[in-house]
């Protein structure tokens, strides 16, 4: 065994955070703004907190445009630099000697450290995320070098043995072909151990799933979920699909122009959402053995990042404005509604009465004696 | 498109609804009109059409600014003439009046009782010129092609402002035009140059009014100058006068010898080079239009016949394709060049002849990837008949980024005419050609640096405008690189 | 590979047959085809000949009173390795050929027994001519040195360019016109008809294909065309040579450099700049260089003309200071200075296309997926750039390359011209104003077996970068 798979960790050490987002605003230029006269930068990520914990799978949901996968990028700072800027916010990380640090104002190259190392990240697209023109082997061992003092021969059995966790058969040949000779489904694997060669703590996983057909998803998503078991790593999984939430996700945050709208348990936001956003997610979602003539919308779409409306950005679809000036003129700030359940909402019950805390929740569900799921997860699922 | 041009309106909107109507208004323009107006909203761009139009002009009244006859004279017997224009080649006018028309015609467009004034101001040009050229009668043959011509562009105004069917109108703009063009006199007219110089030292004429640049670019000054082939920039040149003119000076109150001034120099032949670049800016666009027309065309149809049959057309194609590929072209125009009689059509159809395959690959290529798309599939399926789904579903999808190509085609094309010419196997020794010009840099040894100066500069200019054209086009074209910010 | 490569050399003879044939029917489907001037030429060179003559004697060189088609193919058969054998290609020593001129001069003695010695030595000509056994041929032929217009076919066969042949025709015809003898005058005419048609270079087709030497023929001078090919190709080689790698070098940079800060200073300057450099003519850039950097008048940094300093053969390879004559540029320093403007001239268009090129690759794959991922994997922005990126980003340098060369052509042929270099390109313009056919052909053949092989060694680079490609 070269490296060891993950020890158990104390309970305190289970207890602290292992990433905390604070605020994170990040911009980009916008041609059409300067026409119309307004602000000359769109707010990708409009102040958003989050917390993951070890061994956690946090999911973060949205449509396409609200600032998911800028979250991420913003993480290992792949965010392109000249075009985007980091207004402001603190993204800690607890390193393995357990002291913070803040990612957006370490140096270069202690950042390089961080990422692929500490940090992986796998990304949406297996085919076009490989270099064409290197063999699997050269890309995956080139992450180990980087990272690890190794000797080549050391290097590709670590290549070799992060192919097999994955389920690749006969990983030593493989790794001499070329990324075009495999399938979709093949390369996120290979994108996996790649991202997994290193022993990383957090994997940022964007969309790990959406090019890939559905038997093929069942088996990643399957294969993260024991190598996070294995490993005590924490996952920030980017998704869309809800279905996918449902089945791997132990704290969900629900996303909305560029701010977190809804975050919870996956329990507490599948069975009883807050938001008129996540409702409306759910309602739009088939139900099986439940007959229904037409999929409930959500009217209207995704606002223009350039021109965003007053007050709540989700007021021109809700169902409960009612022309609420409240819901008009000031955007509701993410409050502790219900213990341990945060939501952005006006019109939420108890809103008035919710606390103002950071959303942080060390919640995990037990895997070896899963609970029966939840039947909004139950439906979700299938 | 995502961040549609309301920067390339002309009036910079106030405020935010305005702005989201003016986004409106473009989104809802064609394609090629988007690409077009994000075109002219880019600074090279505009710089290379500046230049383009300063050539057009030229190409289109360089008979009237560089001419060694009078604008407009009086003669001793009182009578104005004008020997400028009486001395135009039945191409310039059909190009002056036909350009004229075509301004005209966008006018009437706009403010319809324009047309009328149009039309009287046509006729009485019309009757002006067969009064004046009547008497002549080794022009009369010219001026009734040229005068059928201006009849017919004018026709084609009142078809024009009545209906608004554009492409008819400017056919028939076009089509006299162009015969006009190639229907040309067997009469080689022999002009006097001097004529008017003459008649102004001998007093013939009471006062005339030169053009900018008072010399014919055939205007040959080597047995009346001094005994110095080239004349440098700025060298006045003074007409000898005539013994009989002499005479007649004596008695009469004559006017003092006139000089003229040579601004870039002259030639070995001692032919103004300011006049021969002006007039050469003619044959250079309209080799660089038309050569290109033809190369377009020709990949056009080859292209997209092999990207739809593929199959074995498309084998014999790329067997043609790789023909002309591994022929050097530059070689194939000597050699036609050579073997046969050199003349400006010539030239344009060769140089189109061997231009070609680089459309037609690009047309291939694009035409193998919209057969498979669904709106061409969903056209085949509906029945639609095959020259319309080729001409109405694929073409108009596939041919913009040909405009791209054409762009650059045309500074090609005239690149090729220059080196041609430089060789010596271009036009015919006395036409003005730029190419044509530069041939005298370098004579015997010594350096005429006005002759290596000012012809490569225009050369270089007007390639120069058309490749920012091109390029900008390109940037239009291509989502990745459409204006930011 | 192998198989492709094969395939692909076997499908290259196509291809040349339809570039040399687009060139031949261009040229000789033209209004007087080869012969427009060659009157003038030839004229000028042969002094005091009758144009009819000449005339006939290119009629008989090249069949050109046959049809084009013919004509194609008898070239066709002139450069195959395999073919038919023509009446041309007997080669005749200097005896021989005193022989055969002494035999038509004394064409009356020859009917006396006088002059039998200098027969035997004919008929060991004419033998070797017909590859006949000389006995046989003798006996064959000795009736008939009775029969003059046999006589007059065989002398016709011997040697198509020993023109005192058709000088005695002449003299013939115009001793039966003034002797007015009709008959006789019609049976001459007839077999003049004849022999004309006999006398040209005519394919022995009756010997049946064979294997020999491919020829690429003989210029207007009579020198082989191979021959010229070989001093003018390594001109232009040299210079492309030295062009290519130097504008791919600075290319890449470029691009490189302008691709990783987009709209930078240095990415903007250098667009600038290259869309300058690439609208420049290169007849006006070498015409400009030649000008004022090689003239006395002006700055005289660089010679005017030419490849090397005539006294340059004399000197040692490499620079050497001190001796008597204290400083000596040396063979290589000079050669290297006479090529500096020529280079440049040929290389700057090309360098501006190529690093807009290489600029759009460089920007298409720094933004890339697999950029990202390798940036997500820690890896610094410099490795990022050279190893991941680089190594796409030649991909359509390497496709460019092909359209390149057509370029670089173009260009050898101007600046081989302003800068009086004995190149391809040079040749060719001379070819082709003298219309001399073998040449044109040769030049065409060979400059389209080299535009052809590069765009091979094109696809077969792309396979051994690119793993995608593949030829199987």
């Amino acid at each position: 065994m070269i490296h060891p798979t993950g020890t158990e960790l104390s309970k305190q050490e289970l207890a602290t955070p292992l990433l905390r987002i604070e605020n994170l605003v990040v911009s980009f230029p916008s041609s059409r703004a300067k026409g119309a006269g307004e602000r000359h930068r769109v707010r990708a990520v409009n102040g958003i907190d989050l917390t993951v914990y070890p061994r956690q799978t946090l999911a973060v949901v949205g449509e396409s445009g609200c600032g998911k996968s800028v979250t991420s990028l913003s993480i290992l700072r792949l965010v392109p630099m000249p075009p985007g800027r980091f207004d402001s916010g603190v993204i800690h990380w607890r390193g393995e000697d357990g002291r913070e640090s803040n990612l957006l104002s370490i140096n270069e190259s202690a950042m390089r450290k961080v990422r692929g190392n500490q940090i992986a990240m796998i990304f949406q697209e297996p085919m076009t995320s490989l270099n064409p023109v290197y063999t699997i082997g050269d890309q995956i061992m080139e992450a180990i070098f980087l990272h690890r003092q190794v000797t080549p021969r050391q290097a590709r059995e670590i290549a070799i043995e992060s192919l097999n966790e994955v389920g690749i058969a006969g990983a030593s040949g493989r790794l001499d072909e070329y990324p075009h000779q495999m399938s979709g489904g093949m390369r996120q694997r290979i994108m996996i151990a790649m991202a997994l060669a290193c022993q990383p703590r957090l994997l940022l996983a964007d969309e790990p799933t959406t090019a890939l057909d559905v038997t093929i998803q069942a088996q990643i998503l399957e294969l993260l979920r024991k190598l996070q078991q294995e490993r005590n790593m924490a996952v920030l999984l980017i998704t869309h699909d809800l279905g996918v939430v449902a089945e791997n996700a132990d704290t969900v945050a629900v996303m909305y122009a560029g701010r977190v709208v809804e975050f919870g348990s996956v329990h507490d936001v599948f069975n009883h959402p807050l938001h008129p956003y996540t409702q409306g997610l759910f309602s739009s979602m088939p139900v099986i053995g439940k007959s229904q003539e037409r999929l409930v919308t959500i009217p209207g779409s995704v606002p223009d990042p350039t021109r965003l409306p007053d007050g709540c950005p989700f007021h021109p679809r809700c169902s409960q404005v009612n022309d609420d000036p409240q819901c008009t003129a000031t955007n509701p700030p993410l409050l502790e509604v219900r213990p341990q359940h945060w939501a952005a909402c006006w019109h939420t019950p108890e809103y008035a009465k919710g606390r103002q805390t950071k959303p942080d929740l060390s919640f995990r569900r037990d895997w070896e004696s899963d609970a029966p799921p939840s039947p909004a997860a139950q439906a979700a699922t299938t | 498109m995502s961040n549609a041009q309301s920067k390339s309106s002309p009036v910079p909107p106030t405020s935010a609804p305005e702005a989201e109507q003016q986004v409106e208004r473009f989104k809802r323009r064609s394609y090629l009109a988007r690409i077009l107006l994000d075109v002219v909203g880019r600074p090279s761009a505009v710089l290379g059409l500046v230049w383009i139009g300063i050539m057009a002009f030229l190409a289109v009244f360089g008979p009237l600014l560089a001419t060694s006859h009078a604008l407009i004279a009086r003669t001793a017997e009182g009578r104005l003439i004008s020997p400028a224009i009486i001395n135009l080649e039945p191409v310039d006018v059909s190009l002056i009046f036909g350009t004229l028309g075509t301004v005209a015609l966008f006018l009437c467009r706009y403010r319809p009782r324009f047309l009328i004034l149009t039309l009287i101001w046509g006729g009485a040009v019309a009757a002006a010129f067969c009064s004046a050229n009547a008497q002549i009668d080794r022009l009369f043959m010219g001026y009734t092609t040229a005068l059928i011509a201006i009849v017919l562009i004018f026709g084609a105004a009142a078809l024009f402002a009545s209906t608004a069917r554009r492409p008819t109108a400017l056919a028939l703009v076009l089509l006299p035009a162009l015969a006009a063009f190639f229907v040309q006199p067997p009469i080689q007219s022999l002009t006097n140059y001097r004529e008017s110089r003459a008649a102004v030292l001998s007093g013939d004429y009471n006062w005339a009014v030169f053009a900018p640049v008072p010399f014919s670019p055939q205007d040959r000054f080597r047995d009346v100058a001094e005994d110095k082939r080239f004349q440098a920039p700025g060298t006045r040149f003074t007409l000898a006068m005539p013994d009989a003119a002499r005479a007649d000076a004596r008695e009469n109150p004559a006017p003092s010898r006139r000089s003229w001034v040579h601004l870039m120099g002259t030639d070995s032949n001692g032919q103004d080079l300011a006049s021969r670049l002006i007039h050469g800016s003619r044959i250079a666009l309209s080799i660089g239009f038309i050569a290109t027309g033809i190369a377009v065309s020709i990949g056009i149809v080859i292209g997209a016949l092999m990207g739809f049959f593929s199959g074995w057309v498309d084998l014999l194609g790329m067997r043609l394709v790789e023909i002309f590929a591994a022929i050097p072209v530059i070689f194939l125009l000597i050699l036609v060049a050579a073997v046969y009689d050199r003349n400006i059509y010539l030239m344009m159809v060769i140089i189109g002849l061997t231009g070609w395959v680089g459309y037609a690959v690009f047309i291939r290529a694009e035409f193998l990837k919209l057969r498979q798309m669904d709106f061409v599939q969903a056209a085949i399926a509906c029945g639609v008949p095959l020259h319309l789904v080729l001409m109405r579903h694929m073409l108009p999808n596939g041919v913009t980024p040909v405009l791209v190509s054409a762009s650059f085609g045309v500074a090609a094309a005239i690149l090729t005419e220059s080196t041609l010419s430089y060789i010596g196997l271009g036009l015919p020794p006395g036409e003005p050609s730029w190419g044509g010009a530069l041939r005298e840099a370098v004579t015997a040894g010594e350096v005429i640096w006005w002759i290596a100066l000012f012809p490569g500069a225009m050369i270089f200019l007007t390639v120069l405008g058309y490749n920012l054209v091109g390029e900008s086009l390109r940037d239009a074209i291509d989502p990745r690189t459409t204006r930011a910010a | 590979m192998l198989p492709y490569i094969l395939r692909r050399l076997v499908l290259m003879f196509p291809t040349l047959i339809g570039v040399t044939a687009v060139v031949f029917f261009t040229m000789a489907l033209a209004p007087g085809g080869f012969q427009g001037e060659t009157e003038g030429e030839a004229g000028a060179r042969t002094e005091g000949t009758d144009p009819r003559f000449i005339r006939n004697y290119y009629n008989r060189r090249y069949g050109l009173d046959q049809p084009a088609v013919v004509q194609y193919l008898r070239w066709l058969n002139l450069i195959s390795p395999v073919g038919f054998a023509t009446s041309n290609d007997v080669e005749y020593t200097p005896e021989q050929r005193d022989a055969a001129q002494a035999l038509i001069d004394g064409w009356e003695p020859l009917r006396t027994r006088t002059n039998r010695r200098r027969a035997d030595a004919i008929f060991t000509f004419m033998g070797q001519y017909l590859d006949r056994d000389i006995v046989e041929l003798t006996e064959e032929s000795l009736p008939l040195l009775t029969d003059e217009d046999r006589i007059l076919e065989l002398f016709d066969r011997m040697d198509i360019t020993m023109h005192r042949t058709s000088e005695r025709f002449n003299e013939r015809r115009r001793q039966l016109k003034e002797a007015e003898d009709h008959a006789a005058l019609l049976s001459f005419q007839l077999t003049e008809l004849e022999l004309e048609a006999a006398g040209r270079a005519r394919l022995l087709l009756e010997r049946g294909p064979r294997l020999k030497w491919p020829s690429l023929g003989e210029t207007l001078g009579r020198e082989p065309v191979i021959d010229r090919i070989a001093r003018a190709l390594p001109v232009t080689l040299l210079l492309n040579v030295i062009a290519v790698p130097l504008t791919y070098f600075l290319a890449s940079i470029s691009g490189i450099y302008a691709g990783r800060r987009r709209g930078g200073l240095f990415d903007r300057g250098s667009g600038t700049t290259f869309i300058i450099l690439w609208s420049l003519p290169t007849v006006w850039v070498g015409v400009m260089m030649i000008s004022f950097l090689a003239n006395k008048d002006y700055l005289n940094w660089f010679p005017l003309a030419g490849l090397s300093s005539p006294e340059a053969a004399d000197w040692p390879m490499l620079p050497r200071w001190g001796g008597e004559e204290g400083f000596v540029r040396g063979w290589l320093l000079d050669r290297l200075w006479h090529m500096t403007l020529p280079v440049l001239c040929l290389s700057y268009g090309g360098l501006a296309v190529l690093s807009k090129v290489a600029r759009g690759a460089v920007l298409e794959n720094i933004s890339a997926d697999y950029a990202r991922t390798a940036r997500a994997k820690g890896v610094s922005e410099h490795d990022v750039l050279f190893r991941h990126v680089l190594k796409n980003s030649l991909l359509p340098l390497i496709t460019v390359f092909a359209s390149l060369l057509p370029a670089l052509f173009v260009g050898s042929v101007v600046v081989e011209r302003i800068f009086s270099i004995p190149g391809m390109g040079y040749m060719g313009i001379e070819a082709a104003f003298a219309k001399d056919r073998d040449l044109i052909l040769g030049t065409t053949l060979i400059a389209s077996i080299l535009g052809l092989s590069v765009s091979l060694a094109r696809d077969i680079l792309y396979a051994i970068v690119d793993p995608r490609v593949s030829y199987e």
